[in-house]
């Protein structure tokens, strides 16, 4: 695809020749003209013509249907760490390499986490719902630290809505712990990286062993009892080791789950890996839209934020609610603002039920502001990035991660051409 | 007359649109915005979660 720019306007040139733009305040998409993508051209001395006109009266006008969605400062969103430990041994583990986050603890304290969760619920204005995600180590070794959290919340906080997620690598879907998860109705994502061949050989269990024959019995069992679950999705990790995502779409497409997502490795620097997600992410979309169109396309997750976003003209500022709406608490009760962060003691926020105030201020702001994104034609679907990407790369949350920025903008250019083939024929 | 002004309307509609033509957003699924409303999209929570704010 080619790409080119009039002030907040970009327009683009898919591979079949289509042409498009993407007004980057307004949030809107628009078919143009030959014309018009020629006035466009790098260098060219655009004169006084019809097609430069429309262009100029577009990119001035401001859309007043456009929402924005700055972040208020109460925490809706937390994620807890029940167990940090593991039974797999993934080969690019963002857990400390092992699910520990250098600090293996078998079991959450649940004197100490559930005063911690009452703590934030109590904060809350009324009509607000909750949201608690158990990643870990591994939460399904802990799953009784699940059920008896739900039902001391339910017991704290009766009339709020409270939604559960478990991120889980799947392999310990017992009965037991199925039906713990399903009296939740929780959302489950579970780790999957590709067909066992691939999926064996990054995500292996601590004695080497095959951990796919597991996940997929797992799979089968959630999904036999899918009406019982908010959401389950199926999410794979891509690096330099693995960049087979239509190999993982193919497996994928066996199970009858809601959603896919297929990330790329947070802790990723590798130039070359970038642009073969982009080849991959591009002959993803293609398979997709071909199996099934705008559905099959937005069962992955990266264009069914951008689908959503662009329907709705809702404009993104933060790329995550760290520090403003979302916390992360570890096994030991320290409190975060990402996942990524436990265990580093220069990122903790708190203890306990005690917030550091001060520490939390620094994040209040947007992060397009902070992150000097004000020039992105991408900004308003970005929002800025991912910090902890951002800090793995340059050493400072806050200073952008140009690869990550690379794929990003990829992304939604990708969108937008499966965006305008959807629309223009409605 | 109303129909004039219909017809006015589709001609200047076409007039307008020669260059630029804005596709019309598909609003009829629910809005479910995810990390960019203020949740944690890493590790990602699969269907993201409706925030009422």
């Amino acid at each position: 695809m080619e790409l080119r720019r009039y002030k907040d306007i970009l327009a683009l040139k898919s591979e079949e020749g289509t042409l498009l733009a993407f007004h980057a305040r307004n949030l809107e998409v628009a078919q143009i003209s030959e014309d018009t993508w020629r006035n466009m051209e790098p260098g060219s001395v655009q004169k006084e013509c019809e097609a430069l006109e429309e262009l100029q009266s577009w990119e001035i006008e401001n859309n007043s249907e456009v929402k924005t969605s700055k972040i208020d400062s109460t925490i809706r969103f937390l994620t807890l760490n029940v167990t940090q430990i593991c039974n797999l041994h993934c080969n690019y583990c963002a857990a400390g390499g092992d699910g520990t986050f250098g600090d293996a603890i078998a079991k959450i304290s649940l004197e100490k986490t559930l005063p911690q969760l009452k703590f934030f619920l109590d904060r809350l204005p009324p009509k607000v719902s909750f949201n608690i995600s158990f990643l870990g180590g591994e939460p399904l070794l802990y799953a009784d630290a699940l059920a008896l959290i739900a039902t001391y919340v339910a017991e704290v906080a009766p009339g709020r809505k409270v939604n559960y997620t478990v991120i889980t690598n799947g392999t310990l879907l017992t009965d037991k712990n199925v039906d713990i998860l399903a009296a939740m109705k929780a959302t489950v994502t579970i780790s999957l990286d590709g067909p066992p061949e691939i999926n064996d050989v990054v995500r292996p269990t601590k004695n080497g062993t095959s951990s796919t024959a597991m996940i997929v019995a797992g799979l089968e069992k959630l999904l036999a009892r899918k009406s019982e679950f908010s959401h389950i999705m199926i999410h794979g990790v891509f690096d330099s080791h693995n960049m087979e995502l239509e190999k993982a779409y193919e497996f994928y497409s066996h199970f009858a789950v809601d959603s896919y997502d297929f990330s790329f490795s947070v802790s990723e620097n590798n130039p070359r890996a970038t642009v073969e997600y982009m080849e991959q992410m591009t002959k993803l979309a293609a398979a997709a839209f071909a199996k099934g169109g705008e559905g099959a396309l937005r069962k992955i997750r990266g264009f069914e934020q951008y689908f959503q976003a662009l329907d709705h003209q809702q404009r993104t500022e933060n790329h995550c609610g760290a520090g403003k709406s979302f916390l992360m608490l570890d096994a030991r009760n320290r409190i975060y603002t990402c996942p990524w962060d436990v265990n580093d003691p220069k990122e903790q926020v708190g203890q306990g039920e005690e917030l550091n105030e001060k520490a939390l201020a620094a994040y209040q702001k947007p992060l397009l502001e902070v992150n000097h994104c004000e020039n992105c034609w991408a900004r308003f679907l970005c929002g800025g990035g991912c910090m902890f990407a951002h800090k793995h790369a340059s050493g400072d949350k806050n200073i952008k991660n140009s690869q990550f920025c690379e794929r990003t903008r990829f992304m939604v250019a990708l969108t937008l051409i499966y965006y305008e083939r959807c629309r223009s024929t409605a | 007359m109303k129909f004039l002004t219909l017809i006015k309307e589709k001609i200047m509609e076409k007039v307008d649109k020669k260059h630029v033509k804005k596709l019309k957003p598909k609003t009829t699924q629910t809005a479910n915005f995810g990390h960019g409303n203020g949740s944690n999209p890493c590790p990602p929570v699969g269907g993201d979660l409706i925030t009422e704010n």
